[in-house]
């Protein structure tokens, strides 16, 4: 059974469903990568995220630095109630930034 | 959290948490509340609530945190004890047995029983009411933006500071930080967290498995020391774990700092911010190490503070020496090792492989003729045995661990059956193979039950026969001739010949007319069949006869004997032998083939000189003694030029001769079972492996006592008696 | 124990009805029996057993295999008849039976071994055996062999424990 599906949208938007967990994250990340080197932003939509662990958030932060590092911007395009939980409890709502507007190219 | 991982060791300790907490409930109704057995029932209550809490037991939570509540009152002192109430705790307890079932079953999602769950938590919340407490909502975490802080939190902080550096590899053994956390705000109140991600790799190296955040968490919770060191008691080996109480001295900050240097600036940050200490001693401390880092002596902080005369010196002291308390009760727990029992198992194994190598080398240096080596040899004999005793010891255990759920099931029969039952435990200290415990625990709770049922009268009765109006029922355990022996002693009816006769022949297990002794009577219980399948035992659910039990006891290469008095009471007896593994020997020789007496069965050894056919007695320095020629009674043929020798083997208080034909000396034996098809075999229990390959047996000295006590009272009217000339000792 | 040339065979029931199947030929007293090869575990030289004082002769004593004590059926006195005298050809052939704790092994003593035949399914024939004076229920089948016929046993019922437990002394 696939817990999560990533895909992506018209206008370049990854979109994710199903869960972000340890077991999940291998191949988010190789995806996140790809992504990061071909667009010019990045684009997450976690609205349909329906559960986050730690390992899943060590990708986000992790994919959050590797772009600043390459001067690009990271816009989630929404969280889920799951995703907001977790990045409220440990606090990374400021550090991770939270969910712009819809950002259509 | 990954529930496989975990869940046998959550499985053992939910249940030896719930063994403590109806312990307790049953101390308090037989002698009345105390603080210390209220304060046991509300531990285990709480202990379990947070490890299910960890894995989101939900089920387990659930209920504990209502039964908690209300063990919380009687703790307090705002509800008293009475019967009723004892008898709700302890279906509680029973229900969460059941859900710790569950657990170990996988079906832990399900609740097992609906409806009891539905009746005892409103009974609970009944309890509850009834003294209008409302349970607080836990409040939800505020999200706090990082810089900046709340100026308020500057002042004396109120908080449990805890930090966490989880080892990289916790996401590998199926725990996940996260999960760590949510427990924590379960706990109370979250009133800062910060997520230090200093140690989190580049994108294209991030390692989905290892775990490399850390957290500095400000709670506010009621909970106890030992109950936040417990929550992360699973991960407590590998990763760093900090706990600081609130309003604990500047200095075990301090330390904090000094000991994560990673961080040190941002948690500098952090607890002047939580107003643990202030800007100045802060940089006052650091720049003093600074300054001494080159010096000869590198000064703790904590030290540096006190020679600064910035905190005093019993603040420090008391630091320490909390430190120090820590660092004992880790010796203290260390005391104790947990060890799977199938790795004990693989031990007593090559300790057997390693008894039977020995002794092959002490044969084969026998025949080499070499001192040297024998006595080299004779040396590690020792030695191997001293690892077997270890070995066998660490499979011992208290008989007492299956002796522990009698008080309740007594107390439940009793009650079910209107009987007043007062049971005593003795020598629950007595340890027998770990094996056997387990197996042990049926058959005695079948005995007890039928005590109980059938053995003690109901109150009138006895009253009607001049006893007392409750019975007495006794549990006792002791070691005697290299056995275990456990006795179910009752004063009740006591079983009586006639009646057990007559149920027999109508049962048509034995012929109207047949003459039988007492003994041959009480050995009729034991016939499947005798009992009817009217006598359920509500305890296992299913009949189980007096035969079954036998059959039990007779696996674990016991024996049961009976006991009665009519009228004033019954014992039964089991008769075990302490280990199924390995023995101390004796071996003899009876034409070509060896046997192995059990040698803390053997007195001593001497020739021995005429054996006349019909002899069941000789004469040893003036007392007749007993004996049987064992080439005899095993019809054994080949021919022995050598003379033989006696050998006197006790059982018990008896004792008797065993005459064979060469004596061997003694040796380990490993002990393989004979098997199935020689479970009818009376003279021989088991069997050996030698040296040389070749199977050895192993007597069954109970039975060849008997034998030849029996053959002593029914031999020829004359007894003749033979004279020894030679007499030799040889007891090793 | 030395073990023969055959060795140890693989387990399994024997491929039945369709193509061919094997059998171990043995012999007990001066008749040859067939055992179904997926009976067997292995064969041994019989290099002495250790006798059972007072145990029936039908399952006189035990062997040492590899560490475990098994125990051994003569199968001569499994058929009611006098045991044989154990010579150089004398062979335990290591069977399985099923015991109160599971399935173990269980050495049979025979007079010899002789072969592993491989027959083609048309050749084994359920006639009745005449003569042998065996139980019926002992025999499975019969091999319809170049030289005459020759008795398949039936395993599960010559080694069945329940029996064998309570032979007679």
């Amino acid at each position: 059974m696939v817990l999560c599906t990533c895909s992506e949208s018209n206008s370049g938007t990854l979109v994710i469903f199903g869960e972000i967990t340890i077991t999940d994250v291998a191949e988010l990340k190789a995806l996140f990568l790809q992504h990061l080197h071909s667009k010019e932003a990045v684009q997450l939509d976690l609205l349909n995220v329906t559960k986050l662990d730690t390992s899943g958030v060590q990708l986000m932060l992790a994919l959050r630095r590797a772009a600043a590092e390459l001067g690009k911007p990271v816009h989630w395009l929404g969280y889920s109630l799951a995703v907001e939980e977790v990045l409220n409890l440990l606090n990374l709502a400021e550090e991770l930034g939270g969910p712009a507007a819809v950002v259509w190219s | 959290m990954d529930l496989s991982l975990a869940r046998s060791g959550l499985v053992q300790e939910a249940r030896e948490l719930l063994r403590d907490m109806e312990k307790a409930l049953l101390e308090i109704e037989a002698q009345g509340s105390s603080p210390e057995t209220i304060n046991a029932v509300f531990r285990a209550a709480h202990t379990i609530k947070g490890s299910a809490g960890l894995f989101g037991l939900t089920l387990i939570v659930g209920f504990t945190q209502l039964l908690e509540s209300v063990l919380d009152l009687v703790r307090s002192g705002r509800r008293a004890v009475d019967d009723a109430f004892m008898t709700t705790m302890l279906d509680c307890a029973d229900y969460l047995d059941l859900l710790v079932d569950a657990i170990e079953q996988g079906t832990e999602s399900v609740d097992p029983e609906p409806t009891l769950r539905h009746a005892l938590m409103a009974k609970l919340r009944v309890l509850l009411a009834a003294n209008s407490i409302s349970i607080v909502p836990v409040t939800p975490t505020k999200l706090l933006p990082r810089k900046g802080l709340r100026p308020s939190l500057r002042s004396e902080l109120a908080h449990w500071h805890i930090s966490l550096r989880f080892s990289p590899e916790v996401m590998k053994r199926g725990m996940d930080p996260l999960s760590f956390i949510v427990y924590l705000r379960s706990l109370g109140e979250i009133v800062y967290l910060h997520t230090l991600t200093s140690d989190l790799p580049p994108l294209e190296k991030l390692d989905p498995e290892l775990s490399c955040l850390g957290f500095e968490v400000g709670l506010s919770t009621s909970s106890d020391q030992e109950t936040l060191e417990r929550a992360f008691e699973i991960v407590r080996e590998e990763s760093e774990i900090r706990i600081l109480p609130p309003r604990s001295s500047v200095a075990e900050y301090l330390r904090l700092i000094e000991d994560l240097p990673n961080d040190q600036q941002l948690l500098g940050e952090i607890l002047v911010a939580a107003g643990a200490l202030n800007e100045e001693q802060l940089h006052e401390a650091l720049l003093l190490q600074q300054s001494l880092k080159s010096g000869p002596q590198r000064l703790r902080l904590g030290e540096v503070l006190v020679q600064q005369e910035l905190v005093p010196e019993k603040v420090v002291a008391a630091a320490l020496s909390k430190q120090q308390q820590v660092d004992e009760r880790k010796v203290q727990e260390q005391r104790i090792v947990k060890v799977e029992a199938s790795k004990l198992d693989l031990l007593i194994n090559l300790v057997g492989e390693l008894v039977i190598a020995s002794e092959g080398a002490r044969t084969t240096a026998a025949r080499a003729k070499s001192t040297e080596l024998v006595e080299a040899l004779a040396k590690m004999k020792g030695l191997v045995e001293n690892v077997r005793d270890s070995a066998l010891n660490m499979r011992m255990t208290p008989i007492g661990d299956v002796f522990q759920r009698f008080p309740r099931v007594v107390r439940d029969v009793a009650k079910e059956l209107d009987k007043q039952i007062q049971l005593s435990i003795s020598g629950a200290e007595a340890e027998l193979d770990k094996s056997m415990v387990d197996r042990l625990a049926d058959p005695l709770l079948h005995i007890v039950r039928n005590a109980i049922d059938h053995g003690i009268e109901p109150v009138a009765e006895r009253i009607a026969r001049g006893k007392a109006a409750q019975g007495n029922l006794r549990l006792h355990a002791y070691h005697e001739s290299g056995c275990i022996v456990v006795e179910v002693s009752d004063d009740g009816r006591g079983l009586d010949p006639e009646r057990i006769r007559e149920k027999a022949v109508e049962r048509g297990l034995v012929a109207a007319n047949a003459q039988l002794s007492t003994g041959e009577i009480y050995q009729l219980l034991f016939l499947p069949g005798f009992s009817t399948a009217s006598q359920v035992t509500h305890l296992s659910g299913r009949g189980v006869g007096m035969d079954v039990v036998k059959r039990n006891v007779e696996q674990l290469r016991g024996e049961i004997e009976l006991e009665s008095d009519v009228g004033h009471g019954t014992t039964m007896r089991i008769r075990l032998p302490l280990t199924l593994a390995i023995i101390d020997g004796f071996q003899v020789a009876i034409g070509r083939t060896v046997f192995v007496i059990p040698l803390d069965a053997v007195v001593e050894c001497v020739d021995m000189v005429t054996a006349q056919a019909s002899q069941n007695i000789i004469n040893l320095r003036g007392s007749p003694l007993p004996y049987l020629r064992l080439r005899d009674v095993f019809g054994i043929a080949e021919a022995n030029n050598q003379r033989e020798s006696l050998v006197v083997v006790s059982y018990g208080q008896q004792r008797v001769g065993l005459v064979v034909d060469r004596l061997l000396g003694d040796s380990q034996a490993v002990i393989k079972p004979l098997g199935q098809l020689f479970r009818g075999i009376k003279a021989v229990s088991s069997s050996t492996i030698l040296g040389d390959g070749s199977v050895a047996l192993i007597l069954d000295v109970h039975a060849l006592v008997a034998t030849a006590l029996n053959a002593a009272h029914m031999g020829p009217a004359r007894r003749e008696t033979t004279q020894l000339v030679d007499e030799r000792k040889e007891a090793s | 124990m030395t073990q023969l040339a055959i060795s140890a065979l693989p387990s399994g029931e024997p491929t039945a009805e369709l193509g061919s199947t094997q059998y171990l030929t043995v012999l007990v007293g001066d008749e040859v029996f067939a055992l179904p090869i997926g009976s067997v575990r292995e064969v041994l030289e019989f290099s002495g057993m250790t006798a059972v004082p007072t145990a029936s002769p039908v399952v006189p004593g035990v062997v040492n295999l590899r560490g475990a004590v098994v125990p051994v059926l003569q199968l001569s006195a499994r058929f009611g008849r006098a045991a044989s005298e154990i010579s150089r050809r004398t062979c335990i052939v290591v069977a399985e039976a099923l015991f109160d704790d599971g399935v173990q092994p269980i050495g049979v003593i025979v007079d010899a071994v002789r072969e592993a035949i491989e027959v083609e399914a048309n050749r084994i024939e359920s006639r009745p055996p005449f003569g042998s004076g065996i139980r019926a229920d002992f025999v499975s089948g019969l091999l319809r062999l170049q030289n005459g016929f020759v008795v398949v046993l039936d395993m599960k019922n010559v080694l069945s424990v329940p029996e064998l437990e309570h032979a007679a002394i």
